[in-house]
């Protein structure tokens, strides 16, 4: 284990006022989104050049240095939480958009570009780049990289790694390598792939070469409030079996709701056990087709409530209640874990009955938020922290949940990544070759294990465990889990 | 060459695998060159096909690598539903194994992304003998290394699938294609960007080089497809022209099956939508085509080489002004709205100007068809990177290596 001044090394890279190991700096960066795990890293430095992060990765390689790149430290599944005898590398100042080529219809950037300004730079050429975590006016683009991320539109658009074609990195061997490249296509195995969701096992990204794509004309945004959780589910059938193939298909339950209520009004149907939000995106042609097929194939499914967006402030005050339903159940429980497993999805109605089941048994209560069309689960387990066993007895419940997802042939995780959290539960969604083979890949990339140790495999790295309550950035509501 | 082996079982495979020193799996070899390797014994998946598990619902299958592209395409037909990366040479009997390993996917790649978007999971045996299960079954899954996308284009190099999990979507209810002639290829080039970057959503974006003639794929309603080729039309004025539904379906089959240059010597050739008709098949078009290529007497007695190479449309550029001169026998169509670059040239001396093109470019081709003694073409080093990877999947070296291998007369010389 490095020692605090065996980080002198460090000092001939960074100035100091960008070399941090000042007690009270440090504790800034010993959690990330998950809050239940923490660790005080050693060190931080900020580097601001590519080079800077390289020399970096080289001196933790050849000093036998753990290390962790962060960049907004919004991951839910505590995959950026820090080692406690290494450095945090903190990518933040790493934020140029290096190239935009609308031609081309990409954009080069730096890991520490937050996800949203990409579009927001892309915007004047009609383009935008599709990946939207609800953490997006924050998260950065290599932290998506690190762990995939998703969002609310991947049914149609898929994950960060659909829209990844090429990847500039420094291995945790100080190599640094380019993957991929400014085609969508490419030719060779394509290790840009692996690369995207490695969760920072790898090495660190420094440019990713990005996909755009044009800004859909026109979206259709309904809100349907069913009087049952399994009719909302059988409308998700319906419309998935009609065909038509929506920009996204999300579902509440009543208590996600009635969080969403009390934290933003959002005006959901009074009275609904779940309500459905159905968007559809495309030409005005197609949407002008495309929304009376909707509406018939929803009026055959029993709904008691619809409201459609009637212009896009009214769009995004139906999505306001959605995208704040994981902070605003803060307001009905002072603690959360929420999780974020995967079922088929002819299966959502029987998962759903079983959390019930499992919550009653518990007598935890569960709020559920969904990706419904990609069958992404995010079960809210509430429960009070300062209530002695009370955290373990949450905990002992999301492994149920998990359990039951990789029962039913699903994943421990669609979008958060597995990190600290979930990595007790990697093994049991894959068979024991499999977990081998993942273990050689990590020890190629990094043979001496120094790059964010203790994320996704089951080891000794993890953090001391202790319930912190809701991130400082949730409760302000600048950041939700999705 | 000897006849692959054929196994039917997963235990025969691991006794093939164990009792030989080198293995490669093949499917139908409608790609030759990717399964030229000296000593190796080859492994037909031919006698483990078809369907595992398809749930429709789902927007996902399951089936054995060695099943033919086809099958899968009229199953997922009979639910309206469809890979949308256009699976290359399902025609002349590509099958999933063989589409995963070499990557190659047709236009339908512009819209909703390539083989590496939709593979979702993979039966693997490395070369340990150990089978894995890399990935999963269901459409979003963050879980774990996503070992299924570095094995797109990976030829077979890392390991042996057996089985593969596939994410579809439904399928449009109609097509409409309509053709753009253009003056020349920075004319088409500019048109292509605006297409791309338009409203319209389409399908598909490709370019005939030789008859500057792009074809455009509208996916959707019919009276949607309608509404938005007329909006073309009037950008585009007399150059834009619609084809009937029969030319378009040969059209994109053309394409689809690398036929879009007319075959030299050969009798299946097609100028895409140019298709002449009064053939068997309707697809002949002997006496050459309408796209302006011509083959030389010398020509049609040398095979054909096909590559594909991904590029940037500035780069398809600078290809094409190398080959300005020489435009009649080293063809080329771009694919995908211009990341794709497919050239198909004659002659052992043609391929070593087209090596030497690339080279200079720094672009490497994957050579797909002819008789090429390697995979790749122009510059492709084998990285430290890809050894320990290739290192950590097939410890033994059970399959074969990255590294160019002769046979023959090698062009990488």
């Amino acid at each position: 284990m490095a020692t605090l001044n065996e980080l002198d090394g460090l000092a001939s890279i960074f100035p100091p006022a960008r070399f941090i190991r000042d007690d009270a700096f440090r504790a800034a960066f010993e959690s990330d989104g998950l809050t239940a795990f923490r660790a005080k890293p050693l060190g931080v430095v900020i580097p601001e050049t590519n080079d800077e992060v390289i020399a970096t990765v080289r001196w933790c390689h050849e000093n036998s240095v753990p290390f962790v790149a962060r960049g907004s430290g919004t991951s839910l599944s505590g995959g950026s939480m820090p080692v406690e005898d290494g450095i945090v590398i903190a990518l933040n100042r790493l934020n140029k958009i290096i190239e935009l080529d609308a031609d081309e219809r990409i954009a080069v950037v730096q890991s520490g570009v937050v996800n949203s300004d990409v579009s927001t730079a892309a915007s004047p050429y009609g383009l935008y780049y599709a990946p939207d975590p609800s953490s997006q006016s924050i998260c950065t683009i290599g932290g998506n990289v690190a762990f995939n991320s998703g969002g609310a539109h991947c049914l149609k658009y898929g994950m960060t790694a659909n829209h990844v074609i090429g990847i500039k990195a420094v291995m945790a061997t100080g190599d640094v390598v380019s993957m991929g490249g400014r085609s969508v296509e490419s030719v060779g195995p394509d290790y840009t792939g692996i690369f995207c969701g490695s969760e920072g096992l790898f090495g660190v990204a420094l440019e990713i070469t990005l996909r755009l794509l044009p800004k859909p004309e026109q979206f259709h945004t309904v809100l349907v409030g069913y009087h049952s959780l399994q009719a909302a589910g059988d409308a998700v059938s319906a419309v998935i079996d009609s065909g038509l193939l929506p920009g996204a298909l999300e579902i509440m339950d009543a208590l996600a709701i009635k969080a969403a209520e009390a934290a933003v009004a959002c005006g959901y149907p009074p009275g609904a056990e779940a309500v459905l939000i159905v968007e559809l995106e495309g030409t005005q042609e197609k949407i002008a087709y495309e929304k009376q097929q909707l509406e018939e194939i929803l009026a055959q499914t029993g709904p008691f409530a619809q409201r459609v967006a009637v212009d896009e402030a009214d769009r995004l005050s139906i999505w306001k209640g959605r995208k704040s339903a994981f902070s605003a159940v803060g307001r009905l429980s002072p603690d959360f874990l929420v999780q974020d497993g995967v079922v088929p999805r002819k299966r959502l109605g029987e998962a759903l009955i079983r959390i019930q089941q499992m919550s009653q048994e518990a007598d935890i209560p569960v709020a559920n938020v969904f990706h419904a069309g990609d069958g992404n689960l995010h079960p809210l387990i509430m429960f009070d922290g300062n209530v002695p066993g009370a955290l373990h007895r949450a905990e002992a419940l999301a492994g149920r949940l998990l359990r039951m997802c990789i029962e039913m042939g699903g994943s421990i995780t669609g979008e958060h990544g597995v990190g600290m959290e979930k990595r007790d539960f990697l093994c049991d969604m894959f068979d024991e070759p499999t977990i081998a083979l993942m273990h050689r890949l990590r020890h190629a990339f990094d043979p001496a294990g120094i790059s964010n140790p203790g994320k996704m495999f089951p080891g000794k790295e993890a953090g001391s465990l202790s319930m912190q309550g809701l991130h400082p950035l949730e409760k302000a509501g600048v950041i939700s889990r999705e | 060459m000897p006849e692959p082996l054929r196994p039917d079982s997963e235990q025969q495979i691991q006794s093939i695998l164990a009792q030989h020193d080198r293995v490669l799996a093949v499917g139908n070899r409608t790609k030759p060159p990717l399964s030229q390797c000296a000593d190796t014994t080859l492994i037909s998946l031919g006698a483990m096909t078809g369907m595992i598990q398809y749930e429709p619902s789902e927007f996902t299958f399951t089936a054995y690598a060695g099943t033919r592209v086809s099958d899968i395409e009229s199953e997922l037909h009979s639910r309206r539903q469809y890979l949308p990366f256009d699976p290359l040479l399902l025609q002349s009997g590509a099958t999933l194994g063989g589409t995963v390993a070499s990557g190659v996917a047709g236009p339908g790649r512009f819209r909703y992304g390539g083989v590496r978007d939709f593979l979702l999971g993979a039966r693997l045996l490395c070369g340990d003998g150990a089978w894995t299960n890399v990935g999963g079954k269901v459409v979003k899954n963050a879980a774990g290394f996503d070992v299924p996308k570095m094995l797109v284009g990976s030829l077979g190099r890392f390991g042996l699938i057996s089985e593969m999990t596939f994410k579809v979507f439904p399928r449009p209810v109609s097509l409409l294609t309509l053709k753009v002639a253009c003056e020349d290829d920075r004319q088409a080039v500019r048109r292509i960007a605006n297409a791309a970057a338009s409203r319209w959503e389409l399908d598909a974006i490709e370019y005939a080089a030789s008859s500057h003639m792009i074809y455009l794929r509208l996916g959707g309603p019919h009276d949607v497809n309608d509404s938005l080729s007329r909006e073309i039309e009037s950008k585009w004025g007399s150059d834009v022209s619609r084809l009937e539904d029969f030319a378009a379906a040969e059209t994109w089959a053309a394409i689809n099956e690398l036929r879009w240059q007319p075959s030299l010597g050969g009798s299946s050739g097609v100028s895409p939508g140019e298709s002449t008709s009064d053939s068997a098949n309707g697809l002949s078009n002997e006496s050459g085509s309408t796209d302006g290529s011509r083959a030389t007497v010398m020509d049609r007695d040398q095979p054909a080489f096909v590559i594909k190479v991904p590029t940037t449309p500035k780069q398809f550029l600078s290809l094409r002004d190398k080959f300005a001169e020489d435009s009649d026998r080293v063809a080329m169509h771009l694919s995908v709205a211009g990341a794709t670059t497919w050239m198909r040239f004659h002659g052992d001396d043609r391929a070593a100007q087209v090596r030497a093109a690339l080279n200079e470019q720094h672009l490497v081709g994957l050579c797909v068809q002819g008789p090429f003694d390697s995979p790749w073409i122009g510059q492709r080093d084998v990285t430290a990177m890809e050894r320990r990877i290739k290192d950590a999947i097939d410890p033994p070296h059970k399959f074969p290596s990255f590294e160019p291998v002769s046979i023959g007369a090698n062009l990488n010389d």
